[in-house]
């Protein structure tokens, strides 16, 4: 009997089971998005560093100003992640693999896999990625050159 | 126990039982939790356990439930049913380690009793696709843990038999309990095939064992009824009257049984010593099959556990107690005349003695495939039938759980630093819900949004703040509004997102510690009127400190942490997989927790202002623009 009322009983629960309504609004979304001062798209061809976060580097900002664009391509595993521009003589004057420059600039944070894009400063030779929470750098890169993408 | 008043110990047999048993356990166990943490590095090894022990015990109760059919189908699976009951316990811990480690990720250290917590949160009781499905997982492991607690044979004397069956045969009911505890629990959140699949490939078996099982049965108790039936009918009878011819006196062997259906009735009919015995078929112990048993020391062994009767009284030997009805038999003209009337239990019978020219009777082939536990040795054939099963089971075993492995998931990044206490200082914010600023280094410059122009970098950043377990932390930060802090606190963290678990109340400290953070309270920026689809969660566990913190398998916990004042977040996913995550509070800054626990965890449209201080969103909404979206 029961042999007989188990399949019959899955059978019928799986016909009639309901789907679930999705909870994905990609509209609502990207205006929120856009609220929050993030890049929808970025242009060119990304090179994937070990982080897994595309880099741009152009010259469309104002005056000509060179903007560093981010987006990781998976949410990074590290409390606090903040990026900074540090000019060539900052980076070299004695720092180690952990501490920022005194003058590091800093430009804001990183979210997830949001992307972001900032005004780099007119002498800043390198972006660097620094997590707050473990208060250690995590990465250290020369600025590609304007236009392009890494 | 035997004849030879042997108390069943621990034979060769029994300890390789148990040993292939639990060597197997456990390597499932290591291998599924090793696998998961291998496979899915973001998942918390309290996930991976109660995952590697819950589909071990599921796997293990289909392969309890199919040994029974198979053995009625093919008697060379009897080994395995013998120590049948070693596999129950085992299941049952497996099942009580997978039960014990849910109640105390989802239900303990909260605001309420965990059990008292685990019947009154999970779901809604009105819609059947909401029953919240612990209860029945531990409705199906109370159950198992009646069965564990009276398997010994103590408990089968003192319940009695039919009581004792009675209640192992809920396991049927334990199983059905199960299957719906993984249908409403996680089979609601899987993306994936492969539980669907193994459940329903366990129901599909399970049913398919016991349908050819017991149509093998009728087969053989039609064949026995019209016999006996078709005898009556046409005289064969005789004087007696109400004997019935059941069948010839040499299609009996020696030391063999038989079984009859007279009446409705299963009858073991056994030759032995050049006599006919008839007893009924149904074992004492556990009504296991009696006339599919031998004759052995001069008595009628049970082919389940070896339980013994003697033949004419149908008693087992002194100082046993138990005893089955027995019939009274006669043998005229080559023939087996049965009275169909059984008598009482133990009632002593002259059996009748087969003469010389009734009939020779056909000599035993070699009894290469009975086996009972406490004997010494397994014949060699059965014992490489056994072999090729337990490796049969064991691959089915694997095979499942490889399949459920791989269906597990997704997990997505996250961390909770659990052990890590690190110091921390920075000013703290009781509203909207108790959080610590903490400066960041460097120098700030301009953060470009898409289109606009430029703003200043925000030079703090905003970790919320909680108390261990599942409680919030506004106990612990009360009176500290805006004050300088130095606080001991864990870090959690997903996707940019921080949290703290403090270790204990943060106290004051000068703000000269602090630099410049006290200066550098950054403004709200209002993002304006929104519409979201997501699932409410609770922070703390979905940034980190369970994984996966969302769905219905996590909602029991999230409703006892937004209970214990862990701050509640909408959890927005756009298509492409970002996940936005703004905190939930009143239009005017109160704590929604209270007035959101029936929305917990399902999908739900929510309108509210958008707001951004910071990477920290925060929605500002009413209970009343909370809308769920799961058809009722």
């Amino acid at each position: 009997m029961l042999a007989l009322l188990a399949p019959v009983v899955l059978i019928v629960a799986l016909r009639v089971r309901a789907a679930r309504p999705s909870e994905v609004a990609p509209a609502l979304t990207q205006e929120v998005r856009a609220g929050l001062g993030a890049v929808a798209d970025l242009d060119g061809a990304p090179l994937l560093l070990p982080l897994k976060l595309a880099v741009r580097v152009s010259v469309d900002g104002p005056g000509g100003a060179r903007l560093l664009e981010l987006q990781p391509e998976e949410p990074l595993l590290e409390p606090d992640v903040l990026v900074y521009a540090v000019s060539k003589a900052s980076a070299r004057a004695g720092t180690t693999d952990t501490a920022l420059p005194a003058d590091a600039r800093l430009l804001g944070a990183l979210s997830g896999t949001l992307a972001r894009r900032w005004t780099l400063p007119a002498d800043a030779n390198e972006w660097w990625l620094y997590s707050l929470g473990h208060q250690t750098v995590l990465a250290r890169e020369a600025l590609p050159a304007a236009g392009g993408a890494r | 126990m035997s004849v030879g008043y042997r108390a069943v110990g621990w034979n060769r047999s029994k300890r390789l039982y148990d040993g292939v048993l639990l060597g197997a356990t456990l390597s499932y166990l290591v291998l599924f939790a090793g696998g998961m943490l291998a496979l899915y590095p973001a998942v918390t090894l309290e996930t991976a356990v109660i995952r590697a022990a819950g589909s071990c015990a599921l796997l293990l109760l289909h392969v309890i439930l199919a040994i029974g059919p198979l053995c009625r189908l093919d008697r060379r699976f009897l080994p395995l049913l013998y120590n049948r009951r070693h596999l129950g316990v085992t299941m049952f811990a497996v099942a009580l380690l997978h039960g014990g480690f849910a109640l105390l990720q989802y239900h303990a250290l909260g605001d309420s009793n965990p059990l008292v917590s685990l019947l009154t949160t999970g779901g809604r009781w009105s819609v059947v696709s909401e029953w919240p499905f612990q209860p029945f997982g531990a409705a199906a492991l109370l159950i198992l843990f009646l069965m564990a607690a009276t398997s010994h044979d103590f408990w089968l004397v003192n319940l009695t038999a039919p009581v004792w069956k009675a209640l192992h045969m809920a396991v049927y009911l334990a199983w059905w309990l199960v299957l719906v505890h993984v249908g409403l629990g996680v089979l609601q959140d899987e993306v994936g095939a492969p539980l669907a699949l193994v459940l329903g490939a366990g129901v599909v078996l399970l049913c398919a064992l016991h349908l050819l099982a017991a149509a093998k049965e009728h087969r053989v108790d039609a064949t026995s009824n019209s016999a006996a039936t078709s005898a009556a009918a046409a005289g064969q009878g005789g004087a007696d009257g109400a004997l019935l011819d059941v069948c010839a006196v040499d299609e009996l062997r020696e030391g063999r049984g038989r079984v009859l259906n007279v009446g409705g009735e299963r009858v073991a009919l056994f030759r032995t010593g050049g006599r006919v015995a008839a007893l009924s078929n149904a074992c004492q112990h556990q009504n296991g099959p009696l006339g599919e048993g031998r004759i052995q020391d001069g008595c009628i062994v049970c082919p389940w556990h070896g339980y013994q009767y003697v033949p004419e009284s149908g008693r087992s030997p002194p100082p046993f107690t138990e005893a089955v009805p027995t019939y009274r038999v006669t043998l005229r003209g080559g023939r087996v005349l049965l009275d169909p009337q059984a008598c009482a239990p133990g009632t002593l019978q002259v059996l009748p003695v087969i003469a010389d020219g009734e009939a020779t009777g056909k000599r035993p082939a070699p009894d290469e495939d009975f086996f009972v536990g406490y004997l010494p040795a397994v014949p060699p054939r059965l014992v490489r039938f056994v072999q090729r099963a337990v490796v049969g089971v064991l691959l089915v075993m694997l095979g499942g759980g490889a399949l459920l492995l791989a269906g597990q998931g997704p997990f997505r990044g996250s961390r909770f630093e659990f052990g890590d206490v690190g110091a921390w200082r920075g000013v703290l914010h009781e509203s909207p819900q108790p959080l610590l600023e903490v400066r960041r280094p460097g120098l700030g410059v301009t953060d470009l949004g898409s289109s606009g122009p430029g703003a200043p970098a925000e030079l703090v950043s905003r970790y919320l703040l909680v108390a261990p377990g599942k409680h919030g932390a506004q106990a612990l930060c009360a009176g500290l509004d805006g004050q300088a802090v130095a606080l001991h606190g864990t870090l959690v963290y997903r996707g940019g997102q921080v949290m703290l678990e403090l270790a204990e109340r943060p106290v004051p400290a000068s703000e000269a510690q602090l630099g410049a953070a006290a200066a550098a309270d950054g403004a709200l920026v209002a993002l304006g009127e929104v519409e979201l689809v997501g699932q409410i969660v609770d922070s703390k566990c979905y940034f980190g400190v369970m994984n996966p913190a969302e769905g219905t398998s996590h909602r029991a916990c999230a409703e006892r942490c937004l209970s214990g004042g862990i701050p509640a977040l909408l959890r927005v996913r756009a298509a492409d997989g970002t996940e936005l995550t703004p905190l939930l509070t009143g239009r005017d800054g109160r704590a929604l927790n209270l007035q959101l626990l029936d929305r917990v965890a399902v999908p739900v449209r929510v309108r509210g202002a958008l707001e951004r201080q910071g990477e920290l969103l925060l929605l500002r909404t009413e209970p009343a623009d909370v809308v769920r979206l799961v058809p009722r």
